[in-house]
């Protein structure tokens, strides 16, 4: 009996594949990405010290000091609080509230947009309407309106992330369904008397998912970004829970005398953004050859 | 074009209208109007009183129709900080930010363009990595984060440029690139995919078999019809950079829209905030409107496929 040779390579030879030359930035933007995700999940445990704990003795020590046996390998803060720590919890709530709205975003987008261009009719025309008004009107607007007529906070600012970003998936999701609402799989099972629900999450759903894994990747990246510039105007998380976009607003005033504190949590939200822009071009690269 | 264009301003108009509906049931939404509206020590009196005298007390369709009639008189209420006009505050502040948009926009054409035709004719060049790290980073570069990087090196080390505000005339070109430099990536992006397209296609087959000089197929063939998508992005582009201005306003001082809608909202002075959002969703959505008319105009494929 001949053994094909995934059978009688030894078990790690099969994962060859992952360094394989084509492979390796995307493997590599992964583990790094993994990095970020698994410092922000266990930041109580790496953090080494509290990010609220207060040492009014210790302010604004640069990075690599030791004040009053804390050692501040990232310095300390306008309240003494160390900076590493804070920007791993900083880190954490970015990472919570990019995949909370993407989640809900595209939960909502992806079931309009699919529904919308399998259905047809008034509900196709009433709502892509619905989404080229909402994506006419700039992200930041609505989030103004809404925080100034809710309050700030990080469920508020998930909430606007999902209203201002669902339309994005819906896009994709209607133009990628209506393609394939007229090939013969979807036509025969509909004939076959499937339910809609059962069509669009077993034959339309599978079909699409490459190319909103690509949008979903690159939205990650914009909102992160967003949480941090809405957290920095004050809008979004508050103090003193630390969020990588109020630790920069509170460093500003103190970045000439001390520029750790608004430089180390800017330079860890760019890296962190960066990677995942570079992701989501590789991933578009593969899945979407023909997307932008 | 006509019925394209009718078509296309009759879509904004439902657009500003389910804007103008949304601002107003969400201030309803949130409970009672008037908490918003008035400061935090009010007695239930003098609520009752501010809210009789807002017309608060009438049934909320006369309340909305009302709205909207102020809306269209460009009567946008009173602020409650300042007592005085929203659309004054709002006039002595928008020439702030229009200066400051259309420079950050006229930044990232000069610089966006020519790095994307470049990124596009020499793809394969070894150095391209350089163009491409400049394009992730505008990107990437969370834009309050660039601004403050900007003046700790350029203002405060350097003291070339003054940090806050808007005193000198110099004072913008900080402002400018940290908000010019995302529209600048997407704008090379966009350039660099749009030339990459029009190479593949025969005309550029034909125009180096009959031996057209590389420069002049540039800049003869190739980006006349590059610029087609280029065109209509301006208008979002501007549109973007309008509504991001409020991030870096904060961050320079400046004294436009933006920094006046967040101050507001540290005031609680709601209807300025209001103001500032429905000026600016109306202003987004006439640009996407010129946009789409644009495109219609530029690129006659559309109109007969979309317009109809």
């Amino acid at each position: 009996m001949a053994l094909t040779d995934a059978e009688s390579a030894p078990r790690f030879a099969r994962l060859r594949w992952i360094w394989a030359p084509g492979n390796r930035k995307l493997v590599f933007l992964l583990i790094l990405f993994a990095l970020f995700i698994l410092a922000a999940v266990f930041a109580p445990l790496i953090a080494p010290e509290d990010p609220f704990r207060q040492n009014l003795l210790g302010r604004l020590k640069p990075p690599g000091t030791t004040a009053r046996g804390t050692f501040f390998l990232l310095g300390s803060d306008e309240l003494g609080r160390d900076v590493l720590s804070r920007v791993l919890y900083g880190a954490r709530i970015s990472l919570a509230v990019a995949f909370s709205s993407v989640i809900a975003s595209a939960l909502i987008g992806v079931s309009v947009g699919m529904f919308a261009a399998y259905r047809g009719g008034i509900a196709e025309a009433v709502l892509m309407r619905l989404t080229d008004i909402i994506l006419s009107v700039p992200g930041i607007l609505i989030a103004l309106i809404v925080v100034a007529a809710l309050g700030p906070g990080m469920i508020n600012v998930i909430l606007v992330l999902t209203i201002t970003r669902w339309p994005r998936y819906a896009r994709v999701a209607y133009a990628q369904t209506l393609q394939l609402s007229s090939q013969p799989f979807v036509r025969l099972s509909k004939h076959m008397g499937s339910s809609t629900v059962y069509i669009l999450t077993r034959h339309v759903l599978p079909n699409i998912i490459g190319p909103l894994a690509v949008v979903a990747t690159l939205e990650f990246g914009l909102m992160i970004l967003w949480e941090a510039s809405l957290s920095f105007l004050g809008l979004g998380v508050q103090p003193p829970t630390p969020s990588l976009g109020n630790m920069l607003s509170g460093g500003r005033v103190y970045a000439a005398s001390a520029w750790w504190i608004a430089t180390i949590p800017g330079l860890v939200l760019f890296a962190l953004i960066a990677v995942v822009n570079v992701m989501g071009d590789e991933l578009r690269d593969r899945l979407d050859p023909k997307g932008r | 074009m006509g019925a394209f264009i009718l078509k296309r301003l009759f879509q904004a108009f439902i657009a500003v209208f389910g804007v103008l509906t949304f601002v107003f049931f969400l201030q309803r939404l949130t409970g009672d109007p008037v908490a918003l509206l008035a400061p935090v020590n009010t007695t239930a009196e003098d609520l009752e009183r501010i809210r009789h005298s807002l017309g608060l007390d009438r049934p909320l369709i006369v309340q909305y129709l009302d709205f909207l009639w102020g809306v269209v008189r460009l009567d946008l209420g009173r602020s409650l900080a300042q007592s005085i006009p929203v659309s004054d505050l709002i006039w002595s502040r928008l020439p702030y930010t229009l200066w400051l948009a259309v420079s950050s926009l006229v930044f990232a054409l000069v610089l966006g363009v020519p790095l994307g035709v470049i990124m596009a004719v020499w793809r394969r060049h070894k150095l391209m990595a350089i163009p491409s790290t400049i394009v992730l980073a505008g990107q990437s570069l969370p834009t309050f984060w660039s601004g403050i990087m900007f003046i700790l090196i350029f203002a405060v080390g350097l003291g070339w440029l003054p940090s806050s505000g808007a005193r000198t005339p110099n004072s913008v070109i900080l402002p400018m690139v940290a908000l010019g430099l995302f529209s600048m990536a997407t704008f090379a992006r966009v350039m660099r995919t749009a030339m990459i397209d029009e190479l593949s296609k025969d005309y550029i087959r034909t125009a180096r078999a009959k031996g057209v000089p590389k420069n002049a197929m540039i800049a003869r063939h190739l980006m006349r019809n590059s610029l087609i998508p280029l065109i209509t992005m301006l208008a979002l582009e501007l549109a973007n950079l309008l509504a991001g201005a409020a991030v870096v306003e904060t961050v320079f001082a400046w004294p436009g829209l933006g920094q006046l809608a967040v101050q507001s909202i540290g005031a609680r002075d709601f209807p300025v905030v209001q103001g500032v959002v429905l000026l600016g969703a109306v202003t987004a959505i006439s640009l996407n409107f010129l946009a789409d008319v644009l495109y219609g105009a530029v690129d006659p494929r559309i109109r007969v496929g979309r317009g109809g």
